[in-house]
């Protein structure tokens, strides 16, 4: 489990002693292994519940839409990782999917240009966050109305067609492993390796936790923020594929709810705020909690007004624990 | 930002709530301090409870069948059909008919992603028919498909849906158009300025709806259409929007169009004008308001029908008994003229008027179905 190994102490001056990296070690992976647990607690109380999850069929149609949200979340993951936070994102992946349902279809190659702007725009808003001190929160609430109006001079009202070979990539469904698994796993591989074993990760938590320290050591604060913010759009673009695959059509407001649901997923498995962290294992629980609960609670039978009442509080046990484990831990 | 994105935005007669409620959700359910743990022991507890009442309510048990309806999101008019579908659930388990019903309303506002997910659990349970009032006509459709090939009886609710498969049972938004406005032109003697106030304009119904009023009014060469207001459907838009543009219009006879009567009517007493015809919502309040006032010029009420949930449920036994149900079943919507608005004296102040369907009335308005005609209401 990658939560249970230290966080390599990046970005400090000394070496750290062995029980210096356990306790540390210890502090970073207590809260994504309490999303672990709570995962785990939910998953088993829905299989109570409905035995029929435990099938590749049940998995299958329990974590479909845990797919792109988790591409999402690991876009939001990296931003706030550089201590930034994207109150854009759930409008951006809404856009892509109308841009799939669009010009992916009609003009091919205007689609992949216009998906690559998105990537090219992020850039420029790391880039303008970096610069001009601009706080993230504001640059990227302001870019949401943007892609908002941007999808929907697109496409007015819900509908369009994605194209065949997107479909193609939602259809596909084996009949050994629940073909989400296999997403979510490998899209969790990815975001690790990108955050937790490249050098580009590593700056990307220092830019978050210590920029003073990455700058005296020779790196641009400029290029870091800028790459993280391209790569977050590239998952963001790719969430919202997949996202249009699933529907087969394109809606700006189909993601509207990302946004909070992103950073309750980050922050349910282990980030922070403040940034210099980044848990690609532990977002990938609290995605997979997030989406269980709705599950979960459409199974049983729980009066329908309750359900988003029911909702918030099992996120705040969850995270109140977090809070009573890491002041335990320290 | 309210933006008309679905066509069950249009039928929704309620104001919806000003801000987007998607992201505010989570937070103010963050900030809901309570014990938590108790949480998860209650669905630890309803947990074990109900897995008894799922093994039973399995498909082919041939006691009775499994109903569960998935709504996308809830306001006045949608609780109206949610309870008449569970009155007549209710009814039909007594009668052995049904043997287990529940309704599930989708989290966040109209989300069609989280219907989606809600649909799969549902699917999971398998019951034998399954209700849908769609959040949106096209993103759920991938979902209502996967439903179809776990032989589930899909039944599509309000909204005009093009599925490979499954059962469509809505209102006609053309012919809602039309009742909306040409009682109003009869009113007046087809003479006269009018104002229409359109519906959640970018809608795709609400297109219909206003195409069809454009065409009707072409028969009236004497109706001068003064203005158009952007009323959303909704009686406190409606006056807000008229109270704007009402001091550059002339006499106005009449304003047809999507409800909102209450708001019109407040918007012209309040610039001292005389009330025109107006269309009323057809909830308990509306009707109220419109009995005390006085106002007998000709205004009416009409409305899409919350009572559909129940002609719905008739068809969806019809079908699971392999009777042949044509894939769209187009009901009649309900009016309300002066002469009828004693019988909904007893409407509850939030309550919308519903047609009364029962068996009988389905299968006649199936059987004009399939004659080719229109299905006729049911008798109050």
């Amino acid at each position: 489990m990658t939560t249970l190994t230290a966080p390599r102490a990046s970005g400090r001056s000394s070496v750290p002693t062995f029980r210096s990296r356990a306790t540390i070690g210890a502090k970073h992976s207590a809260p994504g292994a309490l999303s672990l647990v709570a995962m785990i607690v939910i998953f088993v109380i829905a299989v109570a519940n409905q035995p029929g999850i435990l099938s590749v069929y049940g998995l299958t149609l329990m974590l479909t839409a845990a797919v792109p949200l988790l591409l999402a979340a690991q876009a939001q993951m990296l931003i706030m990782s550089v201590g930034d936070i994207d109150l854009g994102i759930g409008q951006l992946v809404g856009l892509v999917t109308v841009i799939a349902a669009t010009m992916l279809t009609t003009d091919p190659l205007l689609g992949v240009l216009a998906l690559l702007a998105i990537v090219g725009a992020y850039a420029l808003l790391g880039l303008l966050v970096q610069k001009r001190n601009v706080p993230s929160i504001i640059a990227t609430l302001g870019m949401s109305f943007v892609w908002l109006g941007l999808g929907l001079q697109l496409l007015p009202t819900p509908g369009g067609q994605t194209p065949e070979w997107l479909a193609q990539l939602s259809a596909w469904r084996p009949d050994w492993i629940p073909a989400p698994v296999v997403w979510i796993v490998a899209i969790t591989l990815v975001a690790w390796f990108l955050a937790k074993r490249t050098r580009f990760g590593t700056r990307m938590r220092a830019l978050g936790s210590s920029s003073p320290t990455l700058s005296r050591a020779g790196w641009s604060l400029s290029r870091t923020r800028v790459l993280t913010y391209a790569a977050a759009a590239v998952l963001a673009v790719l969430a919202g594929l997949v996202l249009a695959s699933q529907t087969q059509s394109g809606d700006v407001n189909s993601a509207g709810n990302y946004t909070l649901m992103t950073i309750a997923a980050v922050i349910l498995g282990g980030g922070n705020f403040k940034g210099g962290q980044s848990f690609p294992v532990g977002t990938a629980f609290g995605v997979v909690t997030l989406s269980l609960i709705t599950v979960l609670l459409g199974l049983i039978n729980l009066s329908s007004s309750l359900q988003s009442a029911a909702q918030g509080l099992i996120v705040l046990a969850v995270l109140a624990g977090r809070v009573i484990t890491e002041r335990f831990v320290r | 930002m309210k933006f008309p994105r679905t066509p069950q935005s249009r039928t929704a007669a309620q104001p919806r709530t000003a801000a987007s409620r998607t992201p505010a959700t989570k937070l103010r359910l963050l900030a809901t301090g309570a014990v938590a743990a108790t949480a998860l022991v209650l669905t630890g507890c309803a947990g074990s409870g109900s897995a008894d009442a799922g093994s039973t309510s399995g498909a082919g048990t041939g006691e009775g069948l499994s109903v569960a309806l998935s709504n996308g999101f809830v306001n006045g008019w949608r609780l109206t059909l949610i309870n008449k579908f569970e009155e007549t659930a209710e009814a039909l388990k007594q009668e052995g008919v049904v043997s287990d019903y529940s309704v599930v309303n989708a989290p966040g506002e109209n989300s069609a992603t989280e219907q989606a997910s809600q649909i799969r659990s549902l699917i999971l349970q398998n019951p034998d028919v399954l209700m849908v009032i769609p959040a949106s006509s096209t993103a759920l459709k991938p979902v209502i498909e996967e439903a179809c090939s776990a032989d589930i009886t899909v039944i599509i609710l309000d909204a005009d849906m093009e599925t490979s498969c499954g059962t469509v049972v809505r209102n006609d938004y053309a012919t809602w158009g039309e009742v909306s406005i040409v009682p109003a032109l009869e009113a007046i003697g087809g003479t006269g300025n009018i104002v229409i106030n359109r519906g959640v304009v970018g809608s795709q119904p609400e297109e219909e709806f206003y195409n069809r009023q454009l065409e009707i009014l072409e028969d009236y060469p004497d109706v001068t259409v003064s203005a158009e207001i952007n009323g959303f459907c909704d009686s406190s838009t409606a006056q807000k929007e008229l109270v704007g543009v009402l001091g550059s219009l002339p006499d106005i006879a009449a304003v047809p169009g999507c409800i909102g009567g209450m708001g019109v009517v407040q918007a012209f007493e309040s610039a001292g004008r005389d009330v025109p015809v107006v269309v009323f919502d057809t909830d308990g309040k509306s009707l109220k308001f419109w009995q005390d006032s006085g106002i007998e010029n000709g205004s009416f009420a009409a409305l899409t029908d919350p009572g559909q949930a129940v002609a719905a449920l008739y068809i969806a036994t019809k079908i699971a008994a392999g009777e042949e149900v044509p894939n769209e079943v187009v009901l009649p919507l309900i009016q309300i003229g002066q002469d009828q608005l004693a019988n909904y004296a007893d409407l509850g102040a939030d309550e919308y008027a519903a047609l009364a369907w029962d068996e009988a009335s389905v299968d006649a308005a199936l059987e004009a179905i399939a004659n080719g005609e229109d299905a006729p209401a049911p008798a109050l």
